[in-house]
């Protein structure tokens, strides 16, 4: 029994010490937001010898939202000559292929990709498109995406920087005024880019690459074999790819483009399970390397083994309330005395997704949607929400890890049927 | 009793928050960030807009002396007017006429248009002027806010320029200046209209067509003579960590990237771009073809060429920039920490 307890205890102390380890983080990257020195992006930069582009757009069954994007990439100022749109049709079996023909034909510069395969998905369908891709750089969006005009210059311009291997530009909701999710979704978007993404550039940790609004010098996919068609979160997987050899990510803060989030739980749910079981998947496989890897800094490897346990964190944390309860009723709940109050109070303190109540709170006033400030205690649904869904994903991964079973890509639902008139 | 209070008093001091961001859910409504979808870059952008502005409601214009923009302004056509006040608070127009300010010593505290020529010799200050011929900006005037010219800029010793002076162009600007951001197709930077500078007309042309290597080099100090070919060209760019020094008179065909500072030594020509997050030096008589970038300082000696013609480069620092007298720079330059142009002391 004894055992037991010092085991329980262990855990709890244990869990405490990385809820605040993750404060402290949230809580530099607000400040540094906030008050800090702010690191410049390339966007100063005017330059006429821009590298070539390739504009990837993965579509499946998008023909109610592939003409926004289209257009939109059709007004940008980037000079033509030195870009192409490669639309992925993967799979569709509505009119996506006849529109994509369609544009071919009165714009050589978009060439759609028709695959017909089982191999379906994004990473696949990424693949096959960078081997018929011109560009020295892909850049990626979402069907439903609507770049600004000078988007495409922006998230370009940082690849005249040597070292970057990839860039990553900001998303921002358009149907927040759906209901209580999205309007909660757009806090936490608002803080994950406009404070934690933009710290991180500053401090010149890791910003993430995310999938989409972002782009990435084709050589270095190509070289290592292209994206993995058995990683769900290709994009974390793109990152540290990146940064264990050697490349760095950067964050244009300002290269900004709407998005549709989810409207309902379950489909949040459903997206947040497999982000989850995707990102440990990258965890089990780059931990060690990022531990070991000479071509990081020591604070980029602290920022990078933070970030990779991040989707792990729920599962840890619902861990540590099954076990504090469990020494509440073994009458071992003994924590008001001594030093160790100092633990309790500020877990408590910083309990659950507290935490990034910094970061979301700083992004918002810098955003100058002040107001939004006051819903942040709602987000206490998120937390258990999170807690919840995060956790399946982690043990979706632990199942993967032992059973080498294949993944399945599944697109999130979309609700705007035509996007273009929301916005 | 008590304990019902307690429980009472923990009960709402739990759900309290909750109540209040309920409350703000129901009562504002959410507000989508708006993002600007026709943004798009231009370094002139000041005077565009200006003058766009400007025409718009001169075509109202029915001779009163008042003008509304965001608020009325009054107007005063340089075509009728011969003599201005030391202090003159309205917007200055001259339609057809060579626009040549008296007396001496003058304010002006809001925007001049002018379609011909404009001679600003003794000017004290100027908020902003945009013109669709040549501009002279006569010694020791402060700018305020901004300058354009469509066609030649010249801007005379000691002046301050603002936060932004560009032209369509050329742009000629002396000694002792200060600036924030400098745009034109080519900038005369420490230098007289009289006798212009440039390394273009000296370099070797084929080192201009050198396509810049994207092979990399790792964490270099320096580049020097035990790195480059039989030609003096070092054929690879370079990544470090450290600060890196490329040594007098070596080509480099490729970029340099440093996470501290980079020295360019006296003479040598570097193809591709310089990003830096430290300080960046460029020696007497360097060529770099490519943009340089760094949030730190940029301090450049006499006689350097950074970019090429007909093509647009940019020189930024996320902190001060120092030229000194007799460089030239193809394009765009621009500083959060202000810039100064000095005269060239050995």
């Amino acid at each position: 029994m004894g055992m037991v307890l010092a085991v329980l205890k262990g855990y709890f102390i244990f869990s405490i010490v990385i809820i605040l380890i993750y404060a402290f983080r949230h809580f530099i990257f607000a400040y540094n937001r906030a008050f800090g020195r702010q690191r410049l992006f390339y966007n100063d930069i005017i330059a006429s010898d821009m590298p070539t582009i390739s504009i990837l757009i993965p579509m499946h069954n998008e023909e109610k939202v592939l003409k926004f994007a289209l257009e939109s990439l059709l007004e940008c100022d980037y000079d033509r000559d030195r870009m192409e749109i490669i639309p992925i049709n993967d799979n569709s079996k509505d009119k996506t292929k006849e529109m994509l023909d369609e544009y071919h034909s009165r714009y050589h510069f978009i060439r759609p990709l028709h695959r017909d395969c089982s191999n379906r998905g994004k990473p696949a369908g990424l693949n096959d498109a960078m081997k018929t891709a011109r560009g020295e750089i892909i850049i990626v969006f979402d069907a439903d995406y609507r770049p600004a005009k000078n988007m495409l210059n922006q998230l370009a311009l940082a690849f005249l920087d040597p070292e970057v291997g990839a860039v990553m530009g900001r998303v921002i909701p358009y149907n927040t005024d759906k209901n209580l999710l999205t309007r909660l979704l757009n806090l936490e978007r608002s803080g994950g880019y406009q404070a934690d993404q933009q710290a991180r550039y500053n401090l010149r940790l890791i910003p993430q690459y995310g999938g989409t609004v972002g782009g990435f010098r084709k050589s270095l996919m190509l070289e290592s074999g292209g994206f993995d068609t058995a990683v769900l979160a290709e994009d974390t997987e793109l990152t540290f790819r990146l940064y264990i050899n050697g490349w760095k990510v950067v964050y244009a803060n300002s290269a900004e483009c709407y998005e549709e989030v989810p409207e309902t739980w379950a489909v949040r749910a459903k997206q947040v399970r497999r982000w989850s079981r995707g990102h440990n998947s990258v965890c089990f496989r780059y931990i060690i390397p990022t531990i070991l890897t000479k071509n990081m800094y020591p604070r980029e490897k602290i920022d990078g083994i933070l970030l990779l346990l991040v989707y792990a964190m729920p599962f840890m944390l619902a861990l540590a309330l099954l076990d504090s309860l469990a020494l509440f009723f073994l009458g071992e709940m003994n924590v008001w005395s001594g030093w160790f109050v100092l633990l309790f109070v500020g877990a408590y303190n910083t309990y659950g997704n507290f935490a990034p109540f910094y970061e979301i709170s700083s992004a918002l006033i810098i955003d100058g949607v002040k107001k939004d400030v006051l819903l942040l205690p709602l987000l206490t649904f998120n937390f258990y929400f999170y807690l919840w869904n995060v956790s399946l994903g982690f043990l979706d991964a632990m199942v993967d890890l032992v059973s080498r079973r294949k993944v399945k890509w599944d697109k999130t639902v979309r609700f705007t049927e035509e996007s273009g008139q929301v916005v | 009793m008590g304990m019902i209070v307690l429980i009472f008093a923990f009960t709402m001091l739990l759900f309290f928050p909750l109540l209040g961001g309920y409350v703000a859910y129901k009562k504002n409504n959410s507000q989508t960030l708006v993002i600007k979808q026709d943004r798009s870059k231009n370094p002139r952008y000041f005077a565009d807009a200006f003058i766009k502005l400007f025409e718009e409601k001169w075509i109202n214009y029915d001779g009163s002396g008042k003008l509304k923009f965001s608020h009325e302004e009054s107007i005063i056509e340089a075509d009728k007017t011969a003599l201005y006040k030391s202090k003159c608070d309205s917007v200055v127009y001259a339609e057809k006429i060579d626009f040549n300010p008296e007396p001496t010593g003058i304010q002006f505290y809001k925007e001049i248009y002018v379609k011909k020529n404009a001679y600003l010799r003794g000017v004290i200050q100027l908020r902003a002027i945009a013109c669709l011929s040549n501009v002279l900006i006569g010694e020791n005037t402060e700018i305020i806010r901004w300058a354009d010219a469509q066609n030649e800029l010249i801007v005379l010793d000691n002046c301050d320029l603002g936060i932004s002076t560009t032209s369509g162009n050329e742009l000629i600007i002396g000694i002792n200046c200060l600036f924030r951001r400098l745009y034109a197709p080519v900038i005369y930077i420490g230098q007289k209209p009289e006798q212009k500078w440039s390394a273009y007309n000296t370099i070797d042309k084929k080192i201009l067509y050198l396509v810049p290597k994207t092979e990399t080099k790792r964490n270099l100090k320096y580049i020097d003579k035990f790195l480059i070919n039989e030609s003096g060209i070092a054929e690879f760019s370079v990544v470090s960590k450290r600060n890196v020094t490329v040594v007098e008179n070596i080509i480099v065909q490729g970029s340099i990237r440093s996470h501290k500072g980079i020295r360019i030594c006296d003479g040598v020509i570097v193809c591709g771009n310089l990003f830096a997050e430290g300080n960046i030096v460029l020696g007497k008589n360097v060529c770099v073809l490519g943009s340089i970038f760094t949030q730190g300082d940029i301090i450049v000696e006499s006689r350097v060429m950074i970019g090429q013609k007909n093509k647009i480069v940019s020189i930024v620092a996320r902190g001060r920039i120092e030229f000194s007298e007799n460089s030239v720079v193809y394009g765009n330059v621009s500083c959060e920490g202000g810039g100064k142009i000095s005269k060239w002391l050995e």
